[in-house]
C-alpha cells in the first residue's frame, strides 16, 4: 500500500512539472483557437490574430528556462521554488488578460458535442429537475459561468420603461474559448448546471438546521452563499465522479495565487474547503479511479492534483511573515483565514451539507465504486486511440462462448453444415449475438477515462518531451499539442457515438 | 544580451526577479554560460534603485512628490514589515552580479543561494501589488459581465 510519506517525499517535482504542463495546454489550447479562427477569416482578420498569436508564442517562449531547470537532476531549491511558483501565476493572470481580449475577435459556436454533454448531465439526474436545451456559449473571460440570459435582459431593459416579451428564464452556462473543445474541463460545467436546479438549492438552503445555531448573523448570511456553491460541487461530483474534482483541481492548481486558494470571497468559500469536502464524500463512497506506475504512491488522479496543489500553496504561502518574525520562507497561515468565518461553524456547515446532499440532488443512477470497473479499460482503448462511446463486454462474450462450447454437438465433418467446430443451438447462437453487441457508455465514463489517459500517458510522455534533451521549447509544444488533439477528437467523437447509440436505444424501445 | 533588455523593459519588478533566480538557477546547474542572464540581473538592480512612477504616487497622497518607490511600499503595507533594500544593498547586489560574470570567478553555491534569497526577499511586496492588480481586474470584469 503507497503511503502518504513517498506521495508528499515526490509531491514537490511532481507539482512542479504539472504546474508547467498544464500551463503549457492552456497556452496551447489558446493558440489552437487562435489558428482555427485564422483559417476561417479574412486578411485583416488574420492580421489581427496574428498579434494574437504572437502573444501567446511570447508567453509560451519565456516558459524556456524553468523547462530547463525542470529537467535539471538536481531538484529546486526554496527560492527557485517560490521563483517558479510566482512565474507560473504571472503567465497564467497574462494568459486570462489575453483571453479576455478575444471579444476583439469574430469567434465561433460552441461545438455541438458541448450541448450533448450538457444534455447527458441533465439525462443523469431526475426527471424535471433542470430544462431542456440548455445553451452553452462561447465566453471571453477564462472563467466557467451560468447565468440567466432572459431574465438579466429583461430586468436590464425593464429599468429603462422597455417591457421585453421573451421566455420567463433562460439558464445559460458559459464556456471559456480557450476551452471549447477540450471535454475534459467541460467537468466544469456540471458545476454551473447545478446552479440551475433551484428546487435541490432550495432545498438545501431553507433547512434551518443546516447552519449550526452558534453562527452570527454575518456568518449564517454568507454561508447560505457558500452553500449553494458546495451543493454545486456535490451535485456535479455525483453525475461525473472524480472528473469533477480533477477539473476542479486542475483550474485551481493554475489559479491559486497570492491567497494559495486559502482564502474565502462573499460568494465563494475557499477551495481547500471545497476540494476536501469533495474528497471525502468520494473517499465515503469508495469512488475513485487507481494510479499506476511512478504515479502509484498517489493513489488515484484527484490525489495527485491535490497533493500538486497542495505544494504549489505551501510554497506561495511561504511569502507571509508571521507576526513577531523577520525569516523569511517561514511557512505559516496567511490571516484572515477563511475571511469572517470560524472554522468549526463552517466544518459543521459543510459536515450538514454532506449528510443532506442525496436528499437534495437526486440522480437516475448513483455512482458506486463497481461502476467504475472499466475505467482502466477504457483509458486504456483511449490510448490506442480507440473510440470509447461503446464498449466490448469481453467477460459476457467469453462465458457466452463457452457456454456455447459446452453444451453444443460437434457437427459431423464434412457434412454440409459444417461451420465451424460446434453447431451452437438457436437461442445460444441468439444469445452470443446479443452479447457481442457493444454496450454503450454514459459521458461520465468517457470523461473519467480521458482524465486516466491523459495523466498516465499524455503527461508521461509530456514530462518525456518537455524535462528531457534538447530541442526548440515551440516545437516541443507542437508535438504536445498534437497529442493532445488527438486525444479531444477521439473523446469528441466518443461522446458523439455514444449518442448514437442511445438514440438507437430509444428506437428500440 | 540585447534580448535579454527587450523582454525586461515592461516587466514588473517582481516578473523580473523571478528570471534572474531561474538565470541563476540555470547557471548553477551549468545548463547556462554565466554570461547569460547578465543584463537582467543589472537591470533589476537599476528597478530596485528607481524612483516610483508618478502615476502610482497620484494613488498615495500622503507620499510627496520626492518619495522614494521604496519607501512608498513600505508606507503601503507596513503589516508585511517589507524592509526595502538600502541603496548599499543594491550596489552590493550588482557588484555580486559584476562578480558572477567575471570570467575566471568561481561561482560558489553559496552566493548563488544568497543572491536569489535576497532577490526574492526583496521583490515579494512588489509580486503580491502585483497579483492583488490582477485580482481586482478580474473582479471588475466579472462584475461588469454579471451587469449585463
Amino acid at each position: 500500500m503507497p503511503s502518504n510519506n513517498k506521495a508528499y517525499e515526490i509531491a514537490d517535482a511532481v507539482a512542479d512539472r504539472l504546474s508547467f504542463v498544464e500551463l503549457v495546454e492552456r497556452l496551447a489550447r489558446l493558440r489552437r483557437y487562435l489558428r482555427q479562427e485564422e483559417e476561417l477569416g479574412e486578411r485583416p482578420h488574420r492580421d489581427v490574430i496574428r498579434v494574437f498569436l504572437g502573444g501567446v508564442e511570447g508567453l509560451l517562449r519565456s516558459l524556456d528556462p524553468y523547462a530547463d531547470l525542470l529537467a535539471s537532476r538536481q531538484p529546486l531549491d526554496a527560492y527557485e521554488r517560490m521563483s517558479f511558483a510566482r512565474r507560473v501565476t504571472t503567465l497564467f493572470s497574462l494568459f486570462v488578460e489575453l483571453h479576455a481580449q478575444l471579444s476583439h475577435l469574430r469567434g465561433t459556436w460552441a461545438r455541438p458535442e458541448s450541448q450533448l454533454f450538457i444534455e447527458n448531465v441533465r439525462h443523469l439526474l431526475a426527471a424535471g429537475r433542470l430544462p431542456e436545451g440548455i445553451p452553452v456559449v462561447l465566453h471571453n473571460e477564462y472563467s466557467f459561468e451560468q447565468d440567466d440570459l432572459a431574465s438579466g435582459l429583461k430586468s436590464l431593459f425593464l429599468g429603462n420603461g422597455v417591457s421585453l416579451q421573451l421566455p420567463l428564464e433562460r439558464p445559460t452556462v458559459f464556456l471559456p474559448k480557450a476551452e471549447h473543445e477540450n471535454p475534459l474541463y467541460w467537468a466544469n460545467l456540471a458545476h454551473e448546471c447545478g446552479h440551475i436546479d433551484r428546487t435541490g438549492i432550495e432545498q438545501l438552503i431553507s433547512d434551518p438546521t443546516l447552519f449550526p445555531a452558534q453562527a452570527t448573523e454575518l456568518e449564517r448570511a454568507t454561508l447560505k452563499r457558500w452553500a449553494e456553491e458546495l451543493y454545486c460541487d456535490l451535485f456535479a461530483l455525483k453525475v461525473l465522479g472524480p472528473a469533477y474534482l480533477v477539473a476542479f483541481l486542475a483550474f485551481t492548481l493554475l489559479e491559486s495565487d497570492l491567497f494559495a486558494g486559502e482564502y474565502g470571497s462573499s460568494t465563494h468559500p475557499p477551495d481547500i474547503v471545497r476540494i476536501c469536502m469533495m474528497q471525502r464524500v468520494l473517499e465515503n463512497r469508495g469512488l475513485h479511479i487507481p494510479l499506476q506506475g511512478e504515479l502509484a504512491d498517489f493513489r488515484d488522479i484527484a490525489r495527485l492534483y491535490y497533493f500538486a496543489c497542495e505544494s504549489r500553496s505551501r510554497t506561495l504561502r511561504r511569502q507571509y511573515q508571521k507576526q513577531g518574525e523577520s525569516g523569511f520562507l517561514s511557512a505559516c497561515v496567511p490571516p484572515q483565514h477563511y475571511a469572517e468565518m470560524s472554522g468549526p461553524i463552517l466544518t459543521q456547515c459543510v459536515d450538514n451539507i454532506i449528510d443532506r446532499i442525496d436528499q437534495a440532488v437526486q440522480n437516475e443512477h448513483e455512482l458506486k465504486s463497481e461502476d467504475f470497473a472499466r475505467i482502466e479499460r477504457l483509458a486504456g482503448r483511449l490510448a490506442d486511440g480507440i473510440l470509447i462511446g461503446s464498449y466490448p463486454d469481453e467477460i459476457a462474450v467469453a462465458k457466452c462462448l463457452a457456454e456455447i462450447w459446452t453444451n453444443s454437438e460437434p457437427p459431423e465433418a464434412g457434412s454440409a453444415n459444417y461451420q465451424g467446430d460446434v453447431k451452437p443451438s438457436k437461442e445460444a447462437f441468439e444469445r452470443l449475438k446479443g452479447v457481442i453487441q457493444e454496450v454503450r457508455t454514459t459521458p461520465w465514463e468517457i470523461i473519467n477515462a480521458g482524465w486516466l489517459h491523459k495523466i498516465q500517458v499524455i503527461h508521461s510522455e509530456a514530462f518525456g518531451v518537455f524535462f528531457a534533451g534538447d530541442g526548440s521549447l515551440l516545437k516541443k509544444i507542437d508535438q504536445f499539442d498534437d497529442r493532445l488533439r488527438a486525444s479531444d477528437d477521439v473523446l469528441l467523437k466518443s461522446i458523439e457515438v455514444a449518442q448514437i447509440h442511445k438514440a438507437f436505444e430509444r428506437r428500440k424501445q | 544580451m540585447s534580448t535579454a533588455v527587450e523582454m525586461t523593459t515592461d516587466t514588473d519588478l517582481a516578473s523580473l526577479a523571478d528570471m534572474v533566480v531561474a538565470d541563476l538557477a540555470l547557471m548553477r546547474r551549468k545548463q547556462r554560460k554565466p554570461d547569460h542572464g547578465l543584463d537582467r540581473g543589472i537591470e533589476l538592480c537599476t528597478r530596485l534603485a528607481q524612483p516610483i512612477p508618478v502615476a502610482t504616487l497620484a494613488a498615495s497622497p500622503a507620499a510627496g512628490p520626492d518619495a522614494s518607490r521604496r519607501q512608498l511600499r513600505a508606507d503601503a503595507d507596513p503589516a508585511t514589515k517589507w524592509q526595502p533594500p538600502s541603496s548599499e544593498e543594491v550596489h552590493r547586489l550588482r557588484k555580486d552580479f559584476e562578480d558572477i560574470y567575471e570570467e575566471n570567478v568561481e561561482i560558489r553555491d553559496e552566493d548563488l543561494t544568497r543572491i536569489q534569497e535576497f532577490v526574492v526577499r526583496v521583490t515579494t511586496l512588489s509580486w503580491q501589488e502585483r497579483t492583488r492588480d490582477f485580482q481586482q481586474r478580474r473582479l471588475k470584469r466579472a462584475l461588469k459581465q454579471q451587469s449585463l
